[in-house]
């Protein structure tokens, strides 16, 4: 069975709805005339629900027209989207320990090889320009105080 | 207080050196961020937002203000030399203006969009700042029950008149709102959704969310995509427009900036709406309709001053009411309350310096791209030609430090991280996260007001129908949303986005 977008998204309203509703619930949905803090994510939660129910009708009634679904996720697009999460994590791993420098060469290393076709020296000519342009902008134009190169682990 | 002395304290707090200055740099970076290819105006706002973010709320938002414009230039700049269209309201530009562009016209058709914009920009100014004390009286007699009311309304108008389909506008907003509830409730004093971290007490951070659906998400998704032909943008031909160019579209820049200055105001319409109508109305009244698609000069025009009187007036229920309606002015509202700047009825009353500096730096904002901008057209016409796999390198790094910059914390970057994975698996649904974005705003002034009109009607929800005001909010509401199912308004918007 193939994930389409459709589904997806009857999936997605589904799973956040039901989070919302049973973790709303914890907190309590008061009275009508006193309503609690777990009111308003239990009625949103079930507005989403019932899109979600609503778009699994519609998914059902488009498949006995017999319409043909495509995949959401075309493989092309899962190395971007890895490595492009990669490349960010990365960063937020590194700048408190290493300092913004290195983080921008992991952030820059990993995302580089996001699209296909990119030769490597040129990613070393990205990462010089990077460096300079974010440094330039961020670090002199705000002056904000970061640690360029640090080491703290 | 009259017009005049209002303006004229408005344009004391625009245009002190300091104040100007930002204005200026902030059209200019909107500019130069709004006019890569793939990047819109929503994602040009949410990475510039870090940069205003030191300094004080005037010059904030005065920045804020040009970015905006720059944004929405930059955007018209991509459509018309690459036939790019970063959002749905320059997809109507793209059709006449890069044909323009083929012709060796692209300097005209900039120059006139540019010129359009600008008056419509200056009329829908004027009918701010007329139309703003007596809007805000009536505002100010909102309780409770009609803010409910309007929020709801705002958001299920939105939502349904998005691409998409309704039943994905709403949910999408519906999950925006779950977002949204995050935090301490106001209220009770509760954490909500805090799974135990410390930095979720305060709420989801927006300006990261924003990053993250927006900047993150769309890298992810353009990686890979076909990129559109660049041939046009080397010859730009002259700038001025020739006679004829000018005779042809004044009369469509009036047209375009009544029809905007109209839809703008209403939640929902929005600008993609009224420059898809304007060129529509464009084509109607036209001798000749067989010249559009071949590069009429009205066809430029008309839907660029109708986009910028409708963004003009679009402020009017984000700084009246406080309830944006728009995605990209929810981000903008989004960014004022993190200057702590609440929009609102009171807001004229209480910060009249902010409103009416805002009110007119935006015009100045209009008046500086025109002047400054379209000269350096060659300039912004180099950027254009920056591979992407540059481009989205360097927009991904800005993103991360301008995250960064935001309070320091790691944390802010992992969000990062699941914001834009939650981006892509809402584009890879088919759904719109710039409703997202929207629900995440209305959200929280949703449930304080309904909570509020709850308790004073002692738990009768029958009360949205007894007031007044707000059974004719939600009578506009369910109108909108019957509308928008039935097959005719469907078949003309199938029409008016293929």
């Amino acid at each position: 069975m193939t994930i389409h977008s459709d589904l997806l998204a009857a999936l997605i309203f589904l799973s956040f709805g039901i989070v919302a509703v049973v973790i709303g619930a914890s907190y309590g949905f008061g009275s009508p005339a006193a309503l609690g803090s777990g009111a308003m994510p239990m009625l949103v939660g079930a507005g989403l629900c019932a899109m979600g129910v609503v778009q699994l009708v519609q998914n059902a009634a488009a498949r006995r027209a017999g319409q043909q679904f495509v995949s959401a996720f075309p493989r092309r697009e899962l190395r971007p989207l890895l490595l492009i999460l990669v490349a960010v994590l990365a960063f937020g791993l590194l700048i408190d320990r290493l300092g913004l420098l290195p983080a921008l060469a992991a952030l820059v290393g990993i995302s580089w090889f996001a699209d296909s076709g990119g030769r490597k020296r040129e990613m070393l000519a990205v990462m010089v320009c990077v460096g300079v342009l974010l440094v330039a902008i961020f670090y002199f134009g705000l002056g904000i105080p970061f640690r360029l190169v640090s080491w703290r682990f | 207080m009259d017009l005049v002395s209002s303006l004229v304290m408005g344009l004391q707090v625009a245009v002190t050196p300091i104040n100007l200055l930002y204005c200026l740099l902030g059209v200019t970076l909107g500019t130069a961020i709004g006019v890569l290819p793939g990047v819109g105006p929503i994602i040009t706002i949410s990475l510039l937002l870090p940069l205003t973010f030191g300094l004080t709320p005037e010059a904030s938002i005065i920045m804020l203000a040009g970015i905006f414009y720059g944004a929405a230039y930059g955007g018209s700049t991509t459509s018309i030399l690459v036939n790019l269209p970063g959002e749905a309201a320059s997809a109507v530009t793209c059709i006449d203006g890069h044909q323009m562009a083929r012709q060796g016209r692209a300097g005209s058709a900039l120059a006139v969009a540019a010129l359009g914009s600008f008056f419509a920009g200056t009329v829908g100014t004027l009918i701010i700042a007329l139309a703003g004390p007596p809007l805000a009286s009536i505002a100010m007699r909102f309780g409770a029950t009609e803010y409910a009311a309007l929020v709801f309304v705002a958001l299920l108008s939105t939502a349904a008149m998005t691409r998409g389909g309704v039943v994905k506008g709403i949910g999408v907003a519906l999950l925006g709102m779950v977002f949204g509830t995050a935090g301490s409730d106001v209220s009770t004093g509760m954490f909500r959704f805090t799974f135990g971290i410390p930095e979720l007490r305060d709420g989801v951070e927006f300006a990261v969310l924003a990053v993250g659906l927006f900047a993150v998400a769309e890298i992810i998704g353009n990686i890979g995509e076909p990129q559109g032909d660049a041939v046009s943008s080397r010859n730009i031909g002259r700038l001025w427009p020739s006679r004829e160019d000018f005779q042809r579209s004044w009369p469509a820049v009036l047209r375009g900036t009544g029809l905007g200055a109209l839809l703008g105001v209403l939640p929902g319409a929005g600008l993609a709406m009224s420059s898809f109508t304007a060129y529509m109305m464009e084509k109607t009244v036209s001798k000749d309709p067989s010249r559009f698609g071949q590069g009429a000069v009205e066809g430029v025009a008309a839907p660029e001053s109708a986009n910028n009187a409708a963004s003009q007036t679009a402020f009017i229920p984000t700084l009246l009411l406080g309830v944006p309606g728009s995605p990209t002015m929810a981000l903008m509202l989004g960014a004022f309350m993190i200057h702590g700047v609440q929009p609102g009825p009171r807001m004229m009353g209480d910060h009249p310096q902010l409103f009416w500096g805002l009110i007119v730096s935006m015009w100045v904002g209009n008046l500086l791209l025109v002047v400054l901008n379209l000269p350096l057209i060659g300039l912004w016409v180099r950027l254009l030609r920056v591979p992407y796999h540059w481009l989205y390198v360097f927009v991904l790094a800005f993103a991360c430090v301008g995250v960064f910059t935001l309070s320091s914390s790691q944390f802010d970057i992992y969000s990062l991280v699941f914001f834009g994975a939650l981006g892509y698996l809402l584009k890879a649904a088919g759904c719109n996260p710039a409703l997202f974005i929207l629900g995440f705003i209305l959200g929280p002034m949703f449930e304080e007001n309904f909570r509020r009109a709850m308790t004073l009607s002692r738990g009768d929800p029958m009360i949205f129908l007894e007031r007044p005001i707000s059974l004719t909010l939600v009578l506009i509401g369910v109108a909108v949303l019957l509308a928008t199912t039935t097959s005719f308004v469907r078949r003309g918007r199938a029409e008016a986005t293929d």
